[in-house]
């Protein structure tokens, strides 16, 4: 770059030369296409399981990349019929529904303690959730398949409950509390002289200041749960309580005869995140972002 | 943080009637009693189903259990075997091959949010959609990219239909190539997030030291290598231990739906192996074994990433 005197000249006073404006628009253009690859690999699974699931078979195996010729509705009947993905939904709903309302007041209440009050050994409770954070839980699915078949709940939707409340509890505590924490202490004081209590000072003064933060964590945990696999998988083996990704996980659908049935499904199945997607993104990204850049 | 002026024992009119020191002793127990009763459901739960659990794994490991009758202490048979248990080994060789592909996972995000940062046309756009499959479930990706990827699906027919026959293959059926094509699904599955995370930490960048660099004649790339990378460092750690973590533990939904682990056992995984060993093979004992060795090889590879982040730090 030394042996160049205009374009240091240049650069220094903020300009650019004319072969410098060639090389940046070449690049951009560059940039710009491989993005544009990216966003249709991205939005590319949308297209095709639309297209997939109102289309007839034969039609498919003439191009399956192409445009729809020959529309149906039958593949959308048959997932609700063969694989009902309406029940697998309700079923779903049964379990997290229930699991992302009492994470969300565990949460509350926990986030709370540790930020608002002072006790012995604070510091560490908070140690804790952090390092339960990043604790897998993979790696104790055996002990906690154990605590639940012991506990008489395997099959139980209660029992799923409890496990996703108590997987997705540090991770919510550990996100409430960095936003009570900028709840003014001032404000707090200021009710209890006014004579409020504990719970009254967390319903009247904490929530509806942290209410964005509680927008992000229902929907994030929402989002997580509705998604979730595994433990699902584990936990609820009967036929009968299966939630919606075990049960699309499990339908036979290889065959290309059930490809616009499984199409269908996936698509009704992401119904619930594209929602999400479109009408929270903001809130999820601020989720996503404020354990990492703080 | 102390503020014992927030808690108290009854309202102020109460105060006066008490002694002093009476009233300090109630004060410090409703200090510690009202957090305690706050944190009490939490506590509970962790305990229960996440605390217990861990310690319970390492006990289970060192028995064999079917699931249905009290689990047997079997001392260290269980790690004896998992030493010569070809499948188990084969496992943690993919796992770490995964591993193996971090620079990407990292690289490929943080290049992505420059290019959004630079606001490229449809910057805006862009984040939107790479952000759509982080959003979509394991078991939909997987299951969507089964049919995408058959011989006869879409992939290879748009290959052969812009006469590009030749690169059309058995993605999913190929010993060679299956664990590739998983690897490129999961960085495609998880990269927007990163995007995000990246965008909001160069948001908040320092720009008065980047300026300054520049004023001193510091070239884009030095200004990269010098600047932009040291601030950025604590996002890129955080970013780094949750691909890792991620890696090890969350690609089982992926294999049971895409590959069952196949062709043969090449795309078996430690988080897929442990599973059917538990759940098709009736080993739980040895599948807590498992569990506990994916932890330990978790912060085994964490630790040296880490170490290996920092090392460039100190040696600035």
């Amino acid at each position: 770059m030394s042996g160049q005197p205009d374009e240091a000249v240049a650069r220094r006073f903020g300009g650019v030369t004319k072969a410098q404006r060639i090389r940046r628009r070449g690049v951009r253009a560059a940039v710009w296409l491989i993005f544009a690859a990216l966003a249709a690999s991205t939005l590319y699974p949308l297209f095709f399981l639309t297209a997939t699931a109102v289309r007839t078979t034969d039609d498919y195996r003439d191009s399956p990349a192409g445009l729809p010729q020959d529309l149906t509705f039958e593949n959308i009947d048959l997932a609700f019929s063969e694989v009902e993905v309406g029940r697998l939904a309700i079923n779903s709903l049964m379990v997290v529904v229930p699991a992302v309302i009492i994470i969300t007041v565990v949460a509350c209440l926990a986030a709370y303690a540790l930020v608002h009050f002072s006790f012995p050994l604070r510091r560490t409770a908070l140690v804790v959730v952090a390092a339960l954070m990043a604790l897998p839980p993979v790696a104790i699915l055996i002990p906690i398949f154990k605590v639940v078949l012991d506990a008489d709940l395997l099959n139980d939707r209660l029992g799923l409950i409890l496990v996703y409340t108590a997987l997705l509890l540090p991770f919510s505590i550990f996100l409430l509390a960095s936003f009570m924490r900028s709840v003014p202490v001032e404000l707090l004081n200021a009710a209890m002289i006014d004579g409020a209590g504990t719970l009254r000072r967390l319903w009247s003064v904490v929530i509806p200041l942290v209410r964005p933060g509680l927008l992000t964590l229902v929907t994030l945990n929402f989002l997580f749960l509705w998604n979730e696999f595994i433990f699902s998988l584990v936990i609820l083996q009967s036929e009968a309580n299966r939630t919606i990704m075990v049960g699309l996980s499990q339908f036979e659908g290889h065959g290309d005869k059930n490809l616009g049935i499984v199409a269908a499904g996936l698509l009704l199945s992401m119904i619930p995140p594209l929602l999400i997607f479109l009408f929270f993104q903001r809130d999820l990204a601020r989720g996503l972002t404020s354990g990492a850049v703080k | 943080m102390a503020r014992p002026e927030i808690t108290t024992s009854g309202g102020p009119a109460l105060v006066e009637r008490r002694s002093a020191a009476r009233g300090r002793w109630r004060r410090r127990a409703a200090d510690i009693a009202i957090p305690l009763l706050l944190l009490a459901p939490a506590i509970v739960l962790l305990g229960w189903l996440m605390i217990w659990p861990l310690g319970d794994a390492i006990r289970l490991a060192f028995t064999s259990w079917d699931g249905f009758s009290a689990p047997q202490g079997i001392g260290i048979d269980n790690f004896e075997e998992l030493l010569d248990d070809s499948r188990f080994k084969e496992s943690l060789l993919h796992n770490l091959i995964i591993a193996a592909t971090l620079p990407i996972w990292v690289a490929v995000p943080y290049a992505i949010a420059w290019g959004l940062q630079a606001k490229i046309w449809g910057w805006r756009f862009f984040r939107l959609a790479f952000f759509l499959p982080a959003v979509l479930s394991p078991v939909v990706f997987g299951l969507y990219y089964g049919l995408v990827l058959k011989p006869d699906g879409p992939l290879n027919s748009a290959l052969r239909s812009i006469g590009l026959g030749g690169l059309a293959r058995e993605w999913l059926n190929d010993p060679g190539l299956t664990l590739a094509v998983v690897i490129a699904i999961l960085i495609w599955a998880i990269f927007g997030v990163g995007v995000l995370i990246f965008l909001s930490a160069l948001s908040s960048l320092d720009r008065e030291v980047i300026d300054a660099a520049h004023v001193d004649g510091a070239s884009g790339w030095q200004i990269q290598r010098h600047v932009v990378f040291w601030q950025l460092l604590p996002v890129i750690e955080f970013w780094t231990i949750l691909i890792i973590i991620v890696s090890f533990t969350s690609v089982f939904p992926l294999i049971y739906t895409l590959t069952q682990g196949g062709p043969g056992f090449s795309t078996y995984t430690v988080d897929f192996d442990l599973y059917q060993e538990a759940f098709t093979g009736g080993n739980l004992g040895y599948a807590s074994a498992i569990g506990v060795v994916l932890l330990v090889v978790i912060a085994i590879v964490a630790g040296l990433t880490m170490a290996l982040l920092r090392a460039r730090r100190r040696i600035r």
